[in-house]
């Protein structure tokens, strides 16, 4: 079967000019009759291709770009240098006609307008995508049936909880069945039930009605959970692109080891072993499998003193944390 | 485009309906704003009685006083009614809040402006007529005031659109732009007569208090249609002006991660 690229990214650049002020009073004074700026590259040559259908993560640690590269790929900001098509349209060129095809979801930024009702606000935002009153009120049955927003649909958006208002901004956004849908942290500060039930509606959109995904998290659980693919950015540049299952199978090269023991044991730092936490008669190790089997650790510890074993890989979000390092270095 | 242009009508009229319906949610801070916003015009009115009456007034008359006040005050609450949003640009330019409204397929000066409503306008507009009206109640007056009111409405919000516009070039100048935006209003009710120089050429280019009450006044005095020609044809290039800056302005737009809500 053949794929379809819905985004194409070619040598994408942005550089913003930034205005450096000196401290105190002095330093104002100066800014304004002789002003430096510094140039900083938030997209530095970033080029990349996402399918049709597909869920991708996009992350990365604070100012890698992610945002900036997905302002411009919406339309928002314009790029300096290099190009991006988004469903055969270039953003930078044709912000309105793109509008109709995609759909956004800011976490941090609302679009609903708060004292109406989120019907109220899906007919307004149905009206901005020029659908037909009938139009509308299909969408919404449809949404209201997908999304689950029937106890609170006639309830002012300010009277919400945080969990239904995101539920509620996935919908508007979804009310003209755009292709791709961007959402840029669009869990944060949710609860872990609510959190969830987020994660389940989105990869529902994507089974039921083939929208592609782009999404840029620091949870990595929305990561772990919706995405097959992973692309970590990190100085506006692509450190990462591969598939989760390559991700957790090329960077798993360490096991968490928790132990219990009779009595204390005397260990310490060596090559492939490094005590995370040594308290009493329990051991908190990480051990890099490349240079030291799990089983010498264990032999190492003496296996008839101990009372509790737990081996575990080590959490997704160490190794993404290590990337962001690494690519750093 | 003739169909862009209607769904584009089509939704800056819901979304003044949902502005003007946020500001009567409570409707005694409505009814009682709009009071209070009339009878503080008024209060104006009796200062310019006590001065005419101690004055020669050889080139002002009491009609000329109504008049100005009465387009000033109509122009001025029926922008604030229905483009009441380019008074919020400086916050959306520098907050990051254009995103919402530039992922949408419509034109984003327009869905800013119309974005939000002020609740006292609604009184400086009803005073507005209730002043010509009174200066001289006829239906010619009534129609040549709504259409100055309106002309008045469109060069006033164009007018804080282009100051607002250059802060995309530097957000510095906020606070400058925002004191030159509240000129029209200031000089807008004072006749004309007392303007000479520079000051009355500022009046006509810069700050277009000319257009947006002087020639109005003239119209409403001397029936002179050319004059309201001319009144509409600048209202053209203001528009056309103000959606040109701030189309230049969209592109150095930067945005910003900062936390917002649409209240």
């Amino acid at each position: 079967m053949s794929s379809v690229n819905i985004i194409e990214i070619k040598h994408l650049s942005k550089t913003f000019k930034i205005k450096e002020k000196e401290k105190g009073f002095k330093g104002s004074l100066k800014s304004i009759f002789k002003p430096k700026y510094k140039i900083k590259k938030a997209v530095n040559n970033l080029s990349l291709t996402v399918e049709k259908g597909e869920v991708i993560a996009f992350i990365g640690p604070n100012g890698a770009g992610k945002s900036t590269t997905i302002k411009m790929l919406t339309g928002i900001l314009t790029p300096t240098k290099g190009e991006a098509i988004v469903a055969g349209i270039n953003p930078a060129k044709q912000r309105k006609k793109l509008a109709y095809k995609i759909g956004t979801v800011f976490g941090q930024k609302e679009q609903l307008w708060t004292h109406l009702t989120p019907y109220d606000n899906f007919k307004f935002f149905g009206a901005i995508y020029d659908l037909k009153d009938y139009e509308i009120e299909r969408r919404i049955k449809e949404l209201n049936d997908t999304l689950e927003l029937d106890e609170f649909i006639n309830t002012p958006v300010r009277n919400l909880s945080l969990g239904q208002r995101i539920r509620c901004e996935i919908a508007a956004s979804l009310i003209h069945k755009p292709e791709i849908l961007f959402l840029d942290e669009p869990t944060i500060g949710l609860d872990p039930v609510v959190k969830e039930n987020i994660r389940v509606l989105i990869k529902r959109m994507n089974k039921e009605f083939g929208t592609t995904i782009f999404l840029t998290s620091h949870d990595v659980g929305d990561i772990e959970k919706l995405c097959k693919r992973v692309v970590i950015i990190n100085d506006g540049k692509v450190v990462l692109d591969d598939t989760m299952q390559n991700l957790k199978y090329n960077y798993l090269n360490r096991k968490i080891i928790e132990v219990k023991m009779k009595e204390k044991v005397n260990l310490d730092d060596e090559d492939g072993i490094t005590i995370l936490k040594d308290k009493e008669y329990n051991l908190k190790l990480s051990i890099d499998v490349s240079k030291k089997s799990v089983a010498d650790v264990i032999k190492l510890l003496n296996t008839d003193k101990i009372i509790d074993i737990n081996i575990s890989n080590e959490p997704l979000e160490n190794i993404i944390a290590n990337i962001y390092k690494g690519s750093k270095k | 485009m003739l169909t862009e242009v209607k769904n584009q009508f089509k939704v800056s009229l819901l979304s003044i309906k949902y502005s003007i319906l946020r500001s009567m949610i409570n409707k005694s801070s409505f009814l009682f704003s709009v009071l209070l916003m009339f009878i503080s015009n008024a209060s104006f009115l009796v200062q310019w009685i006590i001065i005419l009456s101690v004055s020669d007034g050889a080139d002002l008359s009491m009609k000329q006083i109504l008049f100005l006040w009465g387009i000033m005050a109509g122009a001025y609450g029926l922008s604030n009614i229905i483009f009441c949003g380019v008074h919020y640009l400086p916050q959306y330019i520098i907050s990051g809040k254009l995103d919402a409204y530039l992922v949408q397929p419509k034109s984003v000066l327009i869905s800013i402006a119309t974005s939000q409503t002020s609740m006292s306008a609604f009184g400086d507009l009803l005073y507005g007529y209730a002043v010509v009206l009174i200066a001289s109640p006829s239906v010619i007056t009534f129609l040549y005031a709504s259409l100055f009111i309106i002309t008045g409405a469109i060069i006033y919000a164009c007018f804080v659109t282009i100051m607002y516009s250059l802060l995309f070039f530097s957000i510095n100048f906020r606070d400058l732009v925002t004191t030159l935006t509240r000129i029209p209003t200031s000089f807008g009710t004072y006749p004309e007569n007392i303007f000479s120089g520079v000051l009355k050429v500022l009046l006509y280019t810069i700050f277009p208090i000319g257009f947006i009450v002087y020639l109005p006044v003239r119209v409403l005095l001397t029936n002179n249609i050319l004059i309201a020609l001319i009144v509409i044809l600048f209202t053209i290039f203001m528009v056309v002006f103000a959606f040109v800056m701030f189309n230049m302005g969209l592109k150095r737009y930067s945005s910003t991660n900062l936390m917002n809500a649409r209240v």
